[in-house]
Parts: structure tokens; C-alpha cells; sequence
């Protein structure tokens, strides 16, 4: 039925395309961490103008599968903005795009689950609204949003593998590749499963070890 | 009272993941490296086929012998084709969704007793086996008319050519055997439009269509912007794909039926009037 | 390159009837996930190693690989060691719901777990059974913080549907392909299916932060 052993010689052609999914995974989880603070923030800020535009791109690209982002952008950009991207910076921005929207709910969520107690403590102490945000708030919530964050990169680590769609050479399209070069797509996608696994599984772990740590049933994610 | 599987000792749930784990990985792996599978089944498919009442088909998409409509509905030369096939055979004809990366595998597999449209080549030989073909069909080269980069044919057999190919599909075999020095972009999974775009956004420099029906379409959606060689309406000598019906190896019983069925159709006319009609560009309206 | 947007008052119907199809799957690996993720969960809790290590092999293997491949293993793997035919809408329902039934157990546990433990000894000392603790004391308890993670995971499910075209079924994504290759017109087929599942998939997003404010769990 399936015979693994005869793929296993063209296991190095698979392993090559690794560096990239690990680098466009984490190019997008910075872009899409960097992103989402601010906007997190403004959201919680309820700044006017930017709020409301803030909430509608976390919505959209919350509700939108990641499959269609990296499609759209790589046949609309170059016609709507003229923007001439290769495929891998296609694949890098859509993602940072869904990643800032995930990461954006996390640090919203983490943010508004210190105790308000804080916050009016540090009033009380005569801190202002930077410093009661970066000094008091969000260290605490750091200890909360890191379980969740290690959740979302095996996601986005996950979702990589959407780039093989724009024919970027990484773990998947090499998967296709090769299946449709010895006929054994089955084998092969089994290996590049085991090689996903492989990868994630350190992350699904140390997501497993924070929660545990944080040992507050976190709601909202 | 319930014990917490959370609050055992940390060492002790340590070692629980990492056995469970390996177990996991353990598992997969014996279930990889099983026997190649049985021998292939003495009895024909085509028993089967009787048995069940329906002729399963590989629902791949091929215009203009195979194509599927939005709602589901495939249509196409060769589906009226098969569609006879069936009624001689006294059975229903039955699309089964499949994609061209996986088209071989699913005859192997069982999943369908044959794959329709296929070119015939040496490397597919060795997995499947294949009726006579019953049509030719061939490739073009398409390229932006501004693309200074290929002039001719042999222009485009160099490094510096970006050829655009669905992966796994007929077009990628062509290509990669008629260009073997230039470079190959393989999609998974992508459809001839979003070749096309490919190559119009300058992202590739070259694709390869069927003529006349997918150029056809090229030509009015694009108007002049691509240029063709050979030319619109020749298609390459390399490696012309000769089409036939791909089903599992040693059968050669239901070969024998398919084989049977294409010459009768061929010699009484009706496979070439069938063709004809689809193979005009003015058939396609959409 | 002009856009011509007309077109899609032509395919509008095909369009809907593959976010149908979305919805149906959607509806159908979600009950799947809930059923098989409760049973995950409480094998998980259990203290017993025979049923919480597969349990937990599970839930890691199914949480790490991409869905995507598990998709096309179900449409064709599956049948073979089962010996019976799965078809596209199926293999896609089935391998998606075990997928987020890997999710949802986790997040099931940790709504059980998160319930105050004070409740579990008061149900022991009124007599409740084990059985009748769990129905009538802990589950429902449990279930204000399950609801909004759980909202939250059905939306991933939505989206993910959209990975089953790669197997031809005929919902919003391959539709939405099949439309492309008629009409060469990718950029106007793709805005509106980006639109269609931001439609369908944003009133499970406005549920899921309703009840995470109805449902507020106040820290101990």
C-alpha cells in the first residue's frame, strides 16, 4: 500500500526546502508581531480614526483563510499598486498580515486580563498612561500572552506550506515536486508530515511548558 | 476522587511525553514502512466496474476533453466519450474529484479505475498503463509580446527563461522536456488563468498551452499581449502528447475493452466529429 | 487590465452554493471535533496512562502537521485501510473534525481543569457520582470558559475548509478556481470570495467576543 522506503532516498530535495519555511515563518511572525502591538493598543485606546480602521483589518484577516491572502495579494498588488513582489515577499506580507491580526487579539486579550487594580495602583502612584502601559500593564501580561503566542507560530509555521500555491520552493512545493515526479505523491507527502512535525513539535512543546506556567485558565483565545 | 493527570510529579509527566511521543512517531513509522502492498489483483477492474454499476473516472480538468462548470457539472469531448463508453459497457459514468498531482496515484490506489485526457509518457509508463491514444494534442509556447528574452522557439531553452508549469500537469512535462536548460517555476494545485496572469505580470517569461483551445481563450481574454511560438496554431514537435486513457497496470483485460471501443469509434468516424465539435474556438462562448 | 465586475452577477449563485458547501462541512467537522474533543479531554484527565498518552499522541500529531495534508491523506489513504469509499465532502468533514477535535480537547481540559476544584469536593460531599458530577456540576461550569476558545477554534475550522478544494470539493475556494479558469479573471473572483467568507465567518467572530464579555471568568 504505501512503501515510504522508496522515497526516503530523495529525503536531502525535501530537507532543502526547509531554511524557507523556517525563514518566511519567521519573517512574517516578526512583521506580525511588530504590527500588532501598536495596534492592539489603539484598539484598547479606542483612538479615533485609527481604532475603527485597526478593528476592521483584524477582523478581516481573522475571518478570511490565510489561502486566500496569499492568492489575492499575489495576483491583485502588482495590478492595484503596480508592486512587482516576488513570491516569497507575497507570501511573507500576507502572513504577517494574518499573523499581526492573531497577535493583535492575543496582546488585546493579555493587555485587558491584568486586574484593573493595577492600572488604578498606578495612577494612584501618579504614573502616566506610557508609563502605567509599559511599566505596570504590560509585564504582566507578557506572563499571559506567551502561551498563545507559541500556539499561533505552529500556526503560522503551518501555514507556510501555503506558499507552495505561488510556486515558492519550500518544504511543500518541493513535496509536490517531487510526487509528481515518482508517482508517489502518498509517500511523500507522509515524510514531508513527519518533517512538519519535526519542526513544530519543539514549538507545540514549549507551548505546552508555558501554559502550564501561566496557570490561569486563559479565556479569549 | 479523580487524580489530575496535571499533578503528577514533574519528572514522571516528562517522561510520559517523551515516551508518548516516540510512541507516536513509532506508529507512524510502522505504518509507513509496511509491505509495498499485494500483488496487483488477478481479476480485471472491469468486474469490478460491471459489479458496481458505475465507471469511476479521475475528475481531472483538461479543456477541451474534460472541463467542469462552476457548478459542478462536468462537460467536455471526452466526457461524451466516456459517456458512450459507459452505456457499451452498461453502467453509469461517475466523475470522481481528483487533481493532475495525484491522477496517477488514484488508478494505483483504486480510488479510480482510470484517468482520462493523460499524455502518454515513458515516466508514467513505468506506473500505469495506457490505452491507444486517441488524440494529439499539442503545446505552445506563450510569451508577452514585449519580452524581448525569446524570439523563437530555441530562445527560450536557456537559464535565464522563467517557465511557468502547473506541477504534475501535462504542460510541465512539455516543458521540462522540451527546455531543460531553463528554469521551471512548478505550482501546486494552480490553474491555466493563473499561469496566464503569471506570464503577464512579467513574472514569468514563458507558459505552455494547448493549442487551439486554451489559446483560443488566451487570444480574446489578452487580445494581442502574448505572442506564440511556434505559432498560434502549431504547436511544438517535441514531445506532442499523444491522449489516452491511463488505468492500472496489467489489467489487460479492461485495456483490451478500451482499446476495442476507441478503434470502432474511430473507424465509424464519430470520435473525429466528437472532437470537432469541441475543438473550435468558437465553441467556447464563456 | 480593465475589471469587469459584471461577470459576477453570472457566477453569484455558484458562489453562494459553495459557501454552502463551506457551511456544511463546517456544521459537520464541528460536531465531529466537539464529540471526539470531549472524549479527548476527559481521557487526558483521567489519570489513567493507558487512556491519556494516546490521547496524547493524538492530539500532538494531529496538532502539528499541516491540515492540509491531512486532507488529501483522508481522501486517499483512509478508504484503503478502511475499505469503504470516502468522497471529497467527507474525507474533508472527517479530517478536519479529528484536526480540531486535537484543538478542542485541549481547550476542553483546560475549561474542566479550570473549574474551581471547591465545586468537586461539594459535589462529592452531597453524593453526587462521579458521573452525576460531571453533568450536573463541572461540565456546565466548565463550559463558560470553554465557550469563547471554542467560538474562536470554529472560525479556524471555517477558514480551513477552504484547504478541501485541493481535493475538488465544491465549496467557496474551488468554486471560486473553477470561475477563474472560465473566465481569466482571477482578480475580481478572488475579492469576492475573500468577501463571502469574511461575511460568512464574522458572525462567529462577533459570538465569540460576545461571549467572552457575557462570560467573564473572574481571575482567583
Amino acid at each position: 500500500m504505501l512503501d515510504v522506503q522508496a522515497v526516503l532516498p530523495d529525503l536531502p530535495f525535501l530537507l532543502l526546502g526547509i531554511p524557507l519555511t523556517l525563514a518566511i515563518t519567521a519573517a512574517a511572525f516578526l512583521l506580525g508581531t511588530v504590527a500588532a502591538l501598536p495596534m492592539a493598543i489603539i484598539r484598547i485606546a479606542g483612538v479615533p480614526l485609527a481604532a475603527p480602521v485597526v478593528v476592521v483589518w483584524i477582523e478581516f484577516f481573522r475571518t478570511t483563510p490565510p489561502l486566500i491572502h496569499i492568492v489575492w495579494a499575489y495576483y491583485v498588488l502588482p495590478v492595484l499598486f503596480g508592486l512587482r513582489l516576488s513570491a516569497l515577499a507575497v507570501v511573507i506580507l500576507a502572513l504577517a498580515a494574518n499573523a499581526s491580526a492573531q497577535m493583535a487579539e492575543i496582546f488585546r486579550a493579555g493587555i485587558q486580563a491584568v486586574p484593573k487594580g493595577q492600572r488604578e495602583a498606578g495612577m494612584v502612584l501618579g504614573l502616566n498612561a506610557w508609563q502605567r502601559l509599559f511599566d505596570v500593564v504590560l509585564p504582566q501580561a507578557v506572563r499571559l500572552i506567551m502561551a498563545p503566542t507559541a500556539n499561533a507560530t505552529v500556526s503560522l509555521l503551518k501555514d507556510s506550506s501555503l506558499a507552495a500555491l505561488i510556486a515558492v520552493p519550500e518544504l511543500m512545493n518541493r513535496g509536490q515536486i517531487l510526487a509528481t515526479q515518482n508517482f508517489r505523491p502518498l509517500e511523500v507527502l507522509t515524510l514531508v508530515a513527519v518533517l512538519y512535525f519535526v519542526m513544530t513539535w519543539p514549538l507545540a512543546l514549549l507551548a505546552g511548558a508555558l501554559e502550564r506556567r501561566s496557570r490561569v485558565a486563559f479565556r479569549g483565545l | 476522587m479523580m487524580r489530575d493527570a496535571g499533578q503528577q510529579g514533574g519528572t514522571g509527566r516528562r517522561r510520559g511525553r517523551y515516551l508518548a511521543a516516540s510512541g507516536a512517531i513509532a506508529l507512524a513509522v510502522t505504518a509507513m514502512v509496511g509491505d509495498p502492498g499485494p500483488a496487483a489483483a488477478q481479476d480485471s477492474v472491469l468486474d469490478e466496474i460491471k459489479d458496481r454499476g458505475t465507471l469511476r473516472v479521475a475528475g481531472v480538468v483538461y479543456r477541451p476533453l474534460i472541463m467542469r462548470r462552476p457548478s459542478g457539472e462536468y462537460y467536455g469531448a471526452d466526457v461524451e466519450f466516456m459517456g458512450e463508453l459507459a452505456d457499451e459497457l452498461g453502467v453509469e459514468l461517475e466523475f470522481v474529484n481528483a487533481g493532475w498531482d495525484t491522477a496517477v496515484a488514484g488508478v494505483t490506489t483504486g480510488k479510480w479505475d482510470m484517468v482520462p485526457a493523460i499524455c502518454v509518457t515513458p515516466q508514467r509508463e513505468e506506473v500505469v498503463d495506457f490505452s491507444e491514444p486517441y488524440m494529439t494534442i499539442g503545446g505552445v509556447v506563450t510569451v508577452l509580446r514585449e519580452n524581448d528574452k525569446i524570439n523563437s522557439v530555441e530562445d527560450a531553452d536557456r537559464p535565464e527563461v522563467v517557465f511557468a508549469n502547473v506541477a504534475g500537469g501535462w504542460s510541465e512535462e512539455i516543458a521540462r522536456a522540451a527546455f531543460p536548460n531553463a528554469s521551471h517555476k512548478e505550482f501546486g494545485g494552480a490553474t491555466d488563468d493563473q499561469l496566464a496572469v503569471e506570464v503577464l505580470s512579467g513574472r514569468a517569461d514563458a507558459a505552455i498551452f494547448d493549442t487551439p483551445v486554451t489559446i483560443a481563450l488566451i487570444a480574446e481574454k489578452y487580445g494581442d499581449q502574448f505572442k506564440f511560438f511556434p505559432s498560434a496554431t502549431q504547436p511544438l514537435e517535441v514531445l506532442p502528447c499523444p491522449v489516452a486513457y491511463g488505468y492500472r497496470q496489467g489489467d489487460d483485460t479492461f485495456g483490451q475493452a478500451l482499446n476495442e471501443f476507441i478503434t470502432s469509434r474511430e473507424a465509424s468516424g464519430e470520435l473525429q466529429a466528437m472532437f470537432q465539435k469541441y475543438m473550435t474556438a468558437d465553441f467556447i462562448e464563456e | 487590465m480593465e475589471l469587469d465586475w459584471s461577470i459576477l452577477r453570472e457566477y453569484l449563485p455558484y458562489l453562494i452554493a459553495g459557501a454552502g458547501t463551506t457551511l456544511a462541512i463546517t456544521a459537520m467537522a464541528t460536531a465531529i471535533a466537539v464529540v471526539f474533543g470531549l472524549v479527548l479531554a476527559l481521557a487526558r484527565i483521567s489519570g489513567r496512562r493507558l487512556l491519556s498518552w494516546p490521547a496524547y499522541a493524538y492530539i500532538e500529531f494531529f496538532r502539528t502537521t499541516p491540515p492540509l495534508i491531512q486532507i488529501v491523506w483522508f481522501y486517499f489513504v483512509v478508504p484503503v485501510i478502511v475499505g469503504f469509499e470516502l468522497n471529497s465532502f467527507q474525507a474533508a468533514s472527517l479530517a478536519l473534525g479529528l484536526n480540531v477535535a486535537a484543538f478542542l480537547g485541549e481547550i476542553f481540559r483546560a475549561g474542566i481543569q479550570g473549574v474551581d476544584a471547591t465545586q468537586r469536593d461539594a459535589a462529592q460531599v452531597l453524593g453526587l457520582s462521579r458521573v452525576d458530577a460531571y453533568r450536573f456540576v463541572i461540565l456546565p461550569q466548565a463550559l463558560r470558559i470553554v465557550l469563547p476558545p471554542a467560538t474562536t477554534t470554529v472560525m479556524l475550522l471555517l477558514k480551513a475548509t477552504s484547504l478541501a478544494s485541493a481535493i475538488g470539493t465544491m465549496e467557496l475556494t474551488r468554486v471560486g478556481q473553477l470561475i477563474s479558469i472560465e473566465t481569466f479573471r482571477p482578480f475580481e473572483v478572488l475579492t469576492v470570495v475573500a468577501l463571502i467568507y469574511f461575511v460568512i465567518n464574522y458572525p462567529i467572530a462577533l459570538a465569540a467576543r460576545y461571549l467572552e464579555r457575557r462570560l467573564a471568568v473572574s481571575e482567583r
